[in-house]
């Protein structure tokens, strides 16, 4: 049976993978709903949208209908290190009430790093494993985290919140991966890292078979 | 600003949306430019029943636009809502060219008081160009 899935986010970094992705499985026909519908290549399985996460009414009436909505959005390079924040938990509070209002019961999040608890006690991102490589992008994190935060009040939803390892870059899709719920993990060379391919294979897994309700969790080498 | 549109003024139903409406530190606003009182709207999600004179909020968006929007630019709203349906009726009533205030009360709800739209003045008198059209 097919299943509708709406993708928020889709010509990002991070969501232009998911979409490849999520394309690759014949079960799902994907709505991406984007500002610029023209930038994504046409697929049998793909619908696209116009449509801007900021009005809630109208993404609300865009969300009907499916059966789960992929929360990759991020308010990307249009938006200033001091604006970044603001606008990533504006954009999270106007997906999860669009999604909640036009009663899709579940909702998968692109999430971060920062909040994995690390060997020492402490969130990532006030830890000594912090990546200092990634000081310039803190608000932009920090906004991610908010998601999570936000998503621990949220008992109305079916939601999902998978954090990446500390590194998401482009590479191979290994199939080959470890989760964890709360911890970082570490790879055997100490990096913490994993392939946006893989990354993308374990969400769109949990859009078709989902396997982690109300919870965190994280992917990793 | 008062947090006079209290949770139990709803809840418990003790009071017409007019009289919800005057006693409140919020509803000023919403009256200013309505003869009639304005609607009193409830979030779904807390309150089983609806409370006296007040309308339950449950799909907005398709209440909105199935007669909402006129009722409510017609005579104001004060709702009482949590506050994801806070962010949609800011942005429905700003759709709509409506007048909005939106305030967080300490119980983590949110009183918005809706200004109904001004009726513009009628007027009777023939347009000086009237006659354009008169051969």
């Amino acid at each position: 049976m097919q299943r509708k899935v709406a993708l928020l986010g889709a010509t990002g970094f991070v969501g232009g993978h998911i979409l490849t992705e999520a394309l690759s499985r014949p079960e799902l026909d994907i709505t991406a709903v984007v500002r610029n519908p023209a930038a994504l290549a046409a697929h049998e399985h793909l619908t696209t949208a116009a449509g801007d996460v900021f009005d809630v009414p109208a993404l609300t009436e865009a969300l009907r209908g499916h059966h789960t909505v992929i929360h990759a959005f991020h308010p990307g390079r249009t938006s200033s290190p001091d604006e970044v924040y603001d606008q990533s938990v504006a954009g999270h509070e106007a997906i999860i009430a669009a999604t909640r209002a036009a009663g899709v019961p579940r909702l998968v999040c692109v999430g971060g790093a920062a909040s994995l608890m690390t060997p020492e006690g402490k969130e990532y991102i006030d830890s000594s494993h912090w990546d200092k490589e990634f000081d310039p992008y803190r608000n932009s994190i920090l906004g991610t985290r908010a998601l999570y935060y936000m998503l621990k009040d949220v008992t109305d939803l079916d939601w999902v919140f998978l954090a990446p390892s500390a590194w998401l870059r482009p590479g191979e899709r290994t199939g080959v991966f470890r989760t964890s719920s709360n911890d970082m993990l570490f790879a055997a060379d100490g990096t913490s890292r994993i392939s946006l391919e893989d990354y993308s294979m374990v969400l769109i897994d949990e859009v078709v078979t989902p396997a982690h309700h109300r919870e965190r969790f994280t992917v990793g080498y | 600003m008062k947090d006079g549109l209290t949770r139990r003024s709803f809840v418990v139903g003790a009071t017409s949306a007019t009289a919800l409406a005057a006693g409140s530190g919020l509803p000023a606003f919403a009256q200013a430019k309505s003869f009639a009182a304005p609607l009193a709207l409830l979030d779904a999600r807390l309150a089983a029943t609806s409370p006296d004179g007040s309308i339950l909020l449950g799909d907005l968006v398709r209440q909105w636009q199935n007669g909402l929007r006129e009722n409510v630019a017609a005579s104001g709203a004060i709702a009482l809502v949590r506050w994801d349906l806070a962010l949609m009726l800011r942005q429905l009533g700003r759709e709509a060219r409506l007048s909005i205030k939106v305030a967080p009360r300490a119980d983590g709800l949110f009183g918005v008081d809706i200004s109904a739209r001004s009726t513009p003045q009628l007027s009777t008198s023939k347009p000086k160009d009237a006659s354009c059209n008169e051969k």
